[in-house]
């Protein structure tokens, strides 16, 4: 790891650290009432009472199934403008409709808040559908996140209540004050620095030099020509003329990464440089990732009425967030030997900062696309400014494993804490065990239906992605979209689910996954795995808030100081361990033995 | 083509009511 990338590190961990209590602070002001300034609140009782909605506390049944509904309208909505947006405007480049099963993908992604595309942004969407179905679920699956941690907290903090709080308001809330206004000054900030922010058709430009490309072959009628052996043949061709894609990048690009969300305006994400110009650019891009995420730590201690909880879970955070990036910037340093062996310099020197560039933007280098990759990875971001598949085998492992710990490692924004909170009483449960005691977690008894939830909510994603790459490598649906041969095609299968299962969003890209068995499969994962532990979560938050809070005694756990973050950690490493070890030395451990024996 | 697909997302959402209805089963509390 070089000077210049730990010096980043630590910059970007002052900053968002410097974040967490102001913007934590305002976020727990929402958890237990309106805003306090009256013609916010007046609009915001009113535009709910015309929507319909009754302010009334509800019970976690009532919430969950407000929260399954809201989806699911989502999801047809985000479909019908996909398979509608021929026949409706904002559409300069006359685009066709999205087949049905890409946007079956694309509508289960974006309301998952997954936002894992098959498709190319500036190739297959109109402005209309980029805006109206793919930005607007940007803001309303972050919110819905956000929502279930609200209500988690809540089961955290009241006692003898039959209730968690009220969906809609919540959802409303958050969006209004929170998502939407921090969007709006990122997306300046980031029109300031150059981001597109227009609805112009593309434009076609003359370039200061010819680019050569080879092209294939056609005969007369336009079909292409074959050797003798089938191959098909190819010519070089020259040209002068690019194509350059315009749109309203800059709004969506704010919310993709404040909301944890990740789907890029153009295909390849904020490696664009439309999407992602400059290192301040970056480094904001980067920050707002796990902006919320962060702050929320604070929010929960807040909300339970003991900060030091909060900042626990933070350390706890922090500190596999700090391992993986040192891991991920280490493993990218060194390069790769085989290019090292074709005369490649990899060694850092004053004109380059060396290692594997391979996939990566000369602005960016690899401290700052490390960095990147592992802040996507370990929120459930999924934005990219390099690709994850050229990196070396280990330090391609380290986004994955990211993913891998159930994206708790400050996670997407909501289900990231309450991904976490689950840990949390995993750990206390396995103390209990150790000492023999009825395990405690903020003076709530925590017993056997508490951990039912628990239980399916940290095994449904395993699950989800051992199956579903199980399932991928043996059938040839499956195997006909893996481009790369052996221990790095596995690698690319097992990517994709744990992408997709953990709600994250990246991809390893030489896996063709636009096809309809991926975007089948990956559209069940990424909806189980969001819902399936959405459900539990609020049944828990629903028994907890119900039970009585026993004051603290002088048998109780503390679980607000090292002892207890170190068991936190242990407990969420150790869960990874055992559900991922075998399929990662199948995949990246046995790319990177290969890479070094030279075989 | 359209109904296989949003056949499957209704399949999806039923999936999770019933999820609901099962926690709901497993809560000493109901």
């Amino acid at each position: 790891m070089t000077t210049q990338s730990l010096l980043l590190l630590s910059v970007y961990l002052l900053v968002l650290l410097a974040t967490v209590k102001p913007l934590g602070l305002f976020l727990a002001r929402l958890i237990e009432g309106p805003l306090g300034w009256k013609p916010l609140d007046w609009l915001e009782s009113r535009l709910l009472r015309l929507c319909g909605v009754r302010q009334e506390e509800m019970h976690w049944r009532q919430y969950a199934l407000a929260v399954l509904l809201f989806s699911l309208v989502g999801v047809i909505t985000v479909y019908a403008l996909q398979r509608l947006q021929v026949y409706l405007p904002l559409n300069p480049q006359n685009f066709g409709n999205v087949t049905p099963d890409s946007s079956f993908n694309t509508a289960v992604s974006f309301v998952t808040n997954t936002n894992w595309q098959g498709y190319g942004g500036e190739s297959t969407m109109s402005y209309l559908t980029q805006m109206l179905a793919l930005a607007v679920q940007n803001f309303l699956s972050a919110a819905a996140g956000i929502a279930v941690v609200f209500a988690l907290i809540r089961g955290f903090a009241r006692h003898s209540a039959q209730s968690i709080g009220n969906f809609w308001t919540d959802l409303y809330r958050i969006t209004a004050y929170v998502l939407l206004p921090l969007s709006f000054v990122l997306a300046l900030a980031l029109v300031s620095e150059g981001v597109v922010q227009n609805f112009s058709p593309y434009q076609e430009v003359t370039t200061l030099e010819p680019t050569s490309y080879e092209a294939p072959k056609l005969d007369a009628t336009g079909q292409p020509l074959k050797d003798t052996s089938g191959q098909a043949l190819t010519e070089t061709l020259s040209t002068t003329q690019q194509t350059l894609p315009m749109g309203p990048a800059a709004s969506q690009i704010a919310i993709k990464q404040l909301g944890t969300n990740g789907g890029g305006f153009f295909n390849v994400n904020s490696a664009h440089p439309f999407e992602n110009p400059t290192p301040l650019a970056n480094f904001l891009e980067t920050l707002a990732i796990l902006l919320i995420p962060a702050a929320l730590c604070y929010t929960f201690g807040k909300g339970v009425g003991d900060t030091r909880q909060g900042w626990a879970v933070l350390a706890a955070m922090t500190v596999l967030f700090v391992g993986g990036a040192v891991a991920a910037a280490s493993f990218e340093q060194q390069g790769n030997p085989r290019l090292a062996a074709l005369g490649v310099d990899i060694q850092i020197s004053e004109m380059q900062g060396g290692g594997n560039m391979e996939g990566k933007e000369t602005r960016y280098g690899v401290g700052a696309s490390a960095l990147w990759a592992v802040a996507t990875t370990a929120a459930s971001n999924g934005s990219v400014n390099s690709m994850h598949d050229s990196y070396t085998p280990l330090g391609g492992l380290v986004p994955m494993l990211m993913m891998q710990l159930g994206e708790v490692v400050f996670g997407g924004v909501g289900s990231g804490l309450y991904g976490m909170l689950m840990f949390a009483l995993m750990a206390v449960f396995i103390a209990g065990l150790m000492i023999g005691r009825t395990p405690e977690y903020l003076g709530k008894k925590i017993e056997s239906f508490d951990m039912k939830m628990v239980s399916i909510a940290i095994l449904i994603t395993p699950a989800l992605v051992l199956l579903g790459t199980a399932l991928a490598v043996v059938i040839t649906p499956g195997t006909s979209s893996i481009q790369d041969p052996g221990a790095h095609g596995f690698s690319e299968v097992l990517y994709a689910l744990s992408s997709a299962a953990n709600n994250n969003g990246s991809a390893f890209a030489g896996l063709s996954a636009n096809t309809p068995f991926y975007n089948g499969l990956l559209g069940i994962a990424m909806w189980l795995g969001r819902f399936a532990i959405i459900v539990p979560v609020l049944a828990l938050a629903g028994g907890l808030a119900s039970k009585k809070r026993a004051p603290q005694g002088a048998g109780t756990m503390p679980t607000h100081g090292p002892l207890f973050v170190g068991l936190l950690i242990g407990t969420v490493l150790l869960v990874a361990a055992l559900n991922f070890f075998p399929a990662l030395a199948l995949g990246p451990v046995v790319e990177h033995l290969l890479l070094w024996s030279a075989k | 083509m359209d109904l296989i697909w949003l056949a499957l997302i209704g399949v999806l959402y039923l999936l999770m009511d019933y999820l609901v209805d099962g926690c709901e089963r497993l809560s000493p509390r109901r």
